[in-house]
């Protein structure tokens, strides 16, 4: 047998290609096949011949394939609606949009949000909802150095005002107690952390009885007389210094208390309290912690 | 470097020792063990792990909850521990406020409290009044005597 004539093949597909796009559009339902994928069923390549909208009946290009789409009357149309999945898909904007990539609004990013069209609606549209759906920020919000936010935690009046005294007296750190002006001691507002946890967990209010181990100038002991206002609070620190510095910060509190009693224009609640005594002496000198409900030490630093 | 600290301690070549004390020494940490078990109070807060608390040192706890803290200055971070006794009931913490024991050390102070805060705030000036106008410098025997200064072990005087 004669090998097949290559000249000959090329004749017979030429052939096909010169079949109309129309009849090749009828044939598959808007999908028009190009002659050599025609012979293979699994190396099927599809060209897609999209359908003008309603009212226009002027054939459209595919630029991707680079080849003449079929023209499709409106009978196609109605027909393929019906049947091809990839044709349904045209009459969808959204299908569109993903068949001409070209056309497609560019990704929006974080880095080019302020810049572009499509950003500049993403970033309203993100910002937007928190607004109509009335998640106003909350103004107890504070900003870290990073951009991070963490809730402000609320301080009394009264606390605010005894940490001013102390400051006042000794400096913000530690009041150089022991031949050094730093020592361990928490911020105020990890503090107040610690107080809220155990007014949570432990019940702590103004009938508890608090006891600091290792007080040094006493500044835990001055902020839970003050919030929850405690009934008894005591701290005991055998360092002289330390001791001294915090008894006069005591006098200070003490001095304070007085002209708040007197005052009627502060309200009752923020009243600077004054149940707290300050002992110096060592704590191996007690044998239990007895009456105290509260046993605290900042055992660290 | 690996080496004895008594070594060091006895070498004539070294002229200053760095200590890093990080936390309260292991003698006082077995007292305040010791103290805590015989005591009745119903709550311990402290910056140990439940690890260090009830493992090492035998505290009869059980652990409430944890926070983290940061410190003044360094900001250098912390966990914060809320404790309570082994075995606590409901109504203890009422029942305990309301009929306690009182540890000698601390009845003084307790009384001067409750007295009201006139009566604190004297006693507190005539403490500051001692303690921060001192006429002349004092020896360190006459300040002992005054008790200024403190001997650290109750055991020694």
């Amino acid at each position: 047998m004669p090998p097949a004539n290559p000249k000959k093949r090329r004749d017979q597909s030429s052939n096909v290609i010169a079949e109309t796009p129309t009849k090749a559009a009828r044939r598959n339902d808007g999908v028009a096949e190009t002659p050599h994928h025609s012979t293979s069923a699994s190396n099927k390549r599809v060209n897609v011949a999209v359908i003008p909208p309603t009212g226009q009946d002027r054939p459209v290009v595919d630029q991707r394939a680079g080849r003449a789409a079929a023209s499709i009357t409106p009978q196609d149309r109605k027909k393929a609606a019906t049947t091809s999945t990839s044709t349904r898909q045209l009459d969808n904007p959204q299908a569109r949009r993903n068949i001409f990539p070209g056309e497609e609004p560019p990704p929006v990013t974080p880095s080019n949000a302020a810049t572009t069209q499509a950003g500049k609606a993403y970033a309203v549209a993100k910002i937007t909802p928190a607004k109509d759906e009335g998640k106003t920020k909350s103004p107890a919000k504070r900003r870290l150095l990073f951009g991070r936010e963490v809730e402000e935690i609320a301080l009394k009046e009264n606390t605010k005002r005894v940490y001013k005294l102390v400051k006042k007296l000794t400096g913000s750190i530690g009041g150089n107690g022991s031949c050094g002006p730093i020592y361990g001691e928490l911020t105020m507002g990890s503090m107040q952390k610690m107080v809220n946890l155990m007014q949570k967990y432990t019940g702590l209010d103004n009938t508890s009885r608090f006891i600091d181990v290792g007080s040094g100038i006493g500044k835990p002991n001055l902020h839970v007389t003050q919030d929850p206002a405690v009934a008894f609070s005591c701290g005991i620190e055998m360092e002289l210094d330390r001791w001294r510095l915090g008894l006069k910060c005591l006098q200070l509190v003490l001095q304070q208390a007085s002209k708040d009693e007197d005052d009627t224009s502060i309200p009752a609640d923020e009243k600077t309290r004054h149940n707290c005594m300050f002992l110096h002496g060592n704590i191996m000198e007690a044998r239990t912690f007895d009456p105290f409900t509260h046993v605290y030490m900042f055992s660290i630093g | 470097m690996y080496w004895d600290l008594w070594i060091a301690l006895h070498s004539w070549f070294l002229t200053l020792l760095h200590g890093f004390v990080y936390s309260f020494p292991p003698k006082l940490w077995v007292f305040l063990s010791e103290a805590w078990n015989r005591s009745r109070s119903p709550y311990l807060i402290c910056f140990h792990s439940p690890k260090t608390m009830i493992d090492d040192y035998n505290f009869d706890l059980e652990l409430l909850a944890q926070i983290p803290t940061s410190m003044h200055g360094s900001k250098e971070g912390h966990t914060g521990y809320i404790y309570q006794r082994k075995g606590l009931k409901p109504n203890y913490v009422r029942a305990y406020i309301e009929r306690s024991p009182c540890d000698k050390v601390f009845k003084e102070s307790y009384q001067l409290v409750q007295a009201g805060l006139d009566t604190l705030r004297e006693a507190v000036d005539k403490q500051v009044e001692d303690h921060w106008s001192f006429s002349r410098s004092m020896t360190r025997s006459v300040a002992r005597e005054k008790g200024v200064i403190l001997s650290k072990e109750p055991d020694s005087k």
